[in-house]
């Protein structure tokens, strides 16, 4: 039999019964739209979660320290929850050692290696605008050029890498500052409070150092965020560790930051620097705890879509064996007529795979829909300040994904009436009326 | 030809074997109509199935058309049930749900004819029967006259050389029964088929080359049954059938 014709047959008698076909459709739908929604509400979660991440660490970059186990969980502690290793001689600990201007140079000069910067660390105490007497919590960051450029900006301009005195504020600010837009604050000024770090006997110094706004960022989870130039992000640093050599020439880093050409190049980049000896972490190696966290989490949820799409395989499964007690003498008939076993067993697997297909693309259909409606719930309630957020997004393997399953588990689940079928014996089976 | 040589048939039934047939031999050769007859139970129909490879034999051979085909596989004998049978049913046998174009088609399908071609061919065969006005009604929709000639239309589609019909006029009344009996003998005559008709009526038998006659499953003298007419009925007397004049 040509496959055309086992479709035609099999949906033809799918619409022989009508009802019962469209019951264990709906169930197969209801067990699809559940997989998909679930899923769906994982991976925008994740998405979600990434995309703030990269906004902090950009994909393209890598961590690199002199200690070769920088990077490794082994590195301090045991990993979590593995068993104890053994230790042969020394325990390995940290290495102490920092890197140097030789080790930026060499860095540098690799391939695919766009620029090597020493991350700057500021402690900043308050923030406050110049009019107002009111401190407010502050997380001061010193962005390099290429990762100023991917924060998108609600108002206002990046400042150049060379200036001095301009900063890049939260939009979160404008909030306690009580300004209704964005284009309000530019031109004002801030003054963030920094401490000098002195140890824990001795009170260090307070100083305020002026900044200029010149732009405001779309709204993120960094909500105290304050960007400022390398310059004065430097000198903040010295001031805060009271430390007047920290981030001038000829110094000791401990850690770099190596920008890559090209994201894909980021892990062949990663094991060249390893193969140096030096210790590496690249945002996969950070993202990869989170992406199996929602891998778990997404599995957790989808398990209730599967259980109801192991329902709806029993339904089927029932559904194809009251067919085969109804369609005994047809069975009969086309074996007579030149059918063998295999024909028979091919139309009811077919029949059965159509079920689950059909209840698969109506759920995925229905899941869309719910999804929307999820969206569109949360942007009306707790994510009204997040409207680029969506919780629950459709990536295209969902539906993919989801059809595939619910078409498999069809396709298992008419194995059994199928062979049942193909095994009925002609005469016995044609004369049954 | 088919020639069936020591062929029984036991059916297990509880903790006995029913016989339905013992020791059968025959030889049909090409292009002859023989009549296969006797009472009620008397294994005629066992008979067409195991010549059709609808069934096996318990023990003997069956070679038709010079193919064994006691020892075939599924695969085998579904292609040979398909292509060298025709196969004519008391009860019709069509397909509810097909109009009868579709039905007649069936078969083909199985072969993997392209659509168009074979509802080229079945529009031809019931054509041929008479039915040119019927070809989109479905089989609720015709008289057991027309039923019957669909069937047999179906039963011709893949140019079988040989036509089984296992009382093809039984659920007839006598006028459309001669009709189906003069299109089986014209079919006979003009494709030069071989046709093997199962049946009570003795006017079947009259047309046929030769008949062979059939008691609790064994081949007899047509005489020890009793002239075969109109008036003549098989009854049952104790454990044995007999045909009494009515």
């Amino acid at each position: 039999m040509k496959l055309s014709d086992y479709f035609l047959m099999a949906a033809s008698n799918l619409s022989q019964r009508k009802l019962r076909t469209l019951l264990t459709t709906f169930a197969v739908v209801i067990g699809a739209s559940l997989i998909s929604v679930m899923v769906s509400l994982g991976t925008g979660v994740e998405d979600f979660i990434t995309k703030q991440f990269t906004t902090f660490v950009p994909l393209d970059t890598i961590h690199v320290a002199a200690d070769p186990n920088f990077g490794k969980f082994t590195a301090g502690a045991s990993q979590l929850g593995a068993p104890p290793q053994e230790i042969n001689g020394e325990k390995p600990v940290s290495q102490s050692r920092s890197l140097n201007e030789k080790d930026i140079k060499t860095l540098s000069n690799l391939p695919y290696v766009a620029r090597v910067d020493e991350p700057i660390k500021v402690q900043a105490k308050s923030v406050r605008l110049e009019e107002d007497q009111k401190n407010y919590e502050v997380q001061v960051s010193v962005p390099t050029p290429y990762k100023l450029e991917k924060i998108k900006l609600a108002s206002g301009k990046y400042f150049e890498e060379k200036e001095r005195g301009k900063a890049v504020i939260a939009y979160q600010y404008l909030k306690v500052w009580q300004l209704n837009s964005a284009d309000e604050i530019l031109g004002k000024n801030i003054y963030i409070k920094v401490k000098q770090n002195l140890g824990f006997f001795q009170e260090g110094e307070e100083k305020e150092f002026r900044f200029e706004i010149t732009g405001v960022t779309e709204k993120t989870l960094a909500s105290t965020e304050i960007m400022v130039t390398p310059e004065d992000g430097k000198e903040m640093a010295r001031f805060t560790s009271n430390n007047p050599s920290l981030h001038q020439p000829n110094q000791p880093i401990d850690l770099v930051v190596v920008k890559v050409n090209d994201q894909k190049e980021v892990p062949k980049v990663a094991e060249k620097i390893r193969s140096l000896g030096y210790g590496t972490q690249t945002p996969e190696d950070m993202l990869g705890a989170i992406g199996q966290i929602f891998r778990v989490i997404q599995f957790i949820l989808s398990l209730f879509g599967v259980i109801a799409l192991v329902i709806a395989s029993l339904m089927i499964i029932n559904t194809l064996i009251m067919s085969t007690y109804e369609r005994t003498s047809e069975i009969g008939l086309m074996k007579s007529l030149g059918a063998n076993i295999n024909t028979i067993r091919w139309l009811f697997i077919i029949e059965g795979s159509l079920i689950g297909f059909l209840g698969g693309l109506i759920g995925i259909a229905l899941g869309q829909v719910f999804s929307y409606v999820i969206n569109q719930i949360a942007h009306q309630t707790f994510l009204k300040e997040f409207p680029t957020f969506n919780v629950s997004t459709f990536p295209i393997w969902i539906p993919l994904v989801t059809i595939s399953i619910s078409t498999i588990i069809a396709l298992i689940a008419s194995l059994y009436p199928a062979n049942k079928a193909s095994r009925l014996d002609p005469i016995e089976a044609l004369k049954t009326e | 030809m088919i020639e069936l040589k020591n062929v029984s048939k036991f059916y297990p039934m509880g903790h006995e074997n029913v016989r339905a047939l013992n020791e059968v031999n025959l030889k049909i050769e090409d292009g002859e109509f023989v009549a296969v007859t006797g009472p009620s139970g008397s294994g005629k129909s066992t008979l067409m199935h195991i010549i059709a490879g609808l069934e096996k034999p318990t023990v003997g051979e069956v070679i038709v058309d010079n193919y064994d085909i006691t020892h075939g596989g599924d695969q085998f004998l579904s292609k040979f049930r398909n292509e060298k049978i025709g196969y004519i049913f008391q009860n019709f046998h069509l397909q509810p749900t097909y109009n009868c174009v579709q039905n007649v088609a069936l078969p083909l399908v199985f072969k993997k004819v392209p659509r168009k071609e074979r509802e080229k061919k079945a529009k031809e065969l019931l054509a041929l029967v008479l039915l040119t006005t019927r070809l989109a009604h479905k089989p609720k929709e015709l008289s057991g006259g027309e039923r019957q000639r669909v069937a047999i239309a179906r039963a011709i589609i893949n140019n079988p050389k040989i036509l089984l019909a296992d009382e093809p006029t039984g659920n007839l009344d006598s006028s459309t029964g001669e009709l189906i009996v003069e299109i089986l003998k014209s079919l006979h005559k003009e494709r030069k088929i071989t046709l093997v008709v199962a049946t009570h009526d003795p006017e079947i038998s009259k047309h046929a080359d030769k008949t062979i006659c059939l008691k609790d499953g064994e081949i007899v003298d047509c005489k020890s049954l009793g002239t075969l007419s109109k008036n003549n009925v098989f009854i049952r007397e104790g454990s044995r059938i007999i045909s009494k004049k009515i």
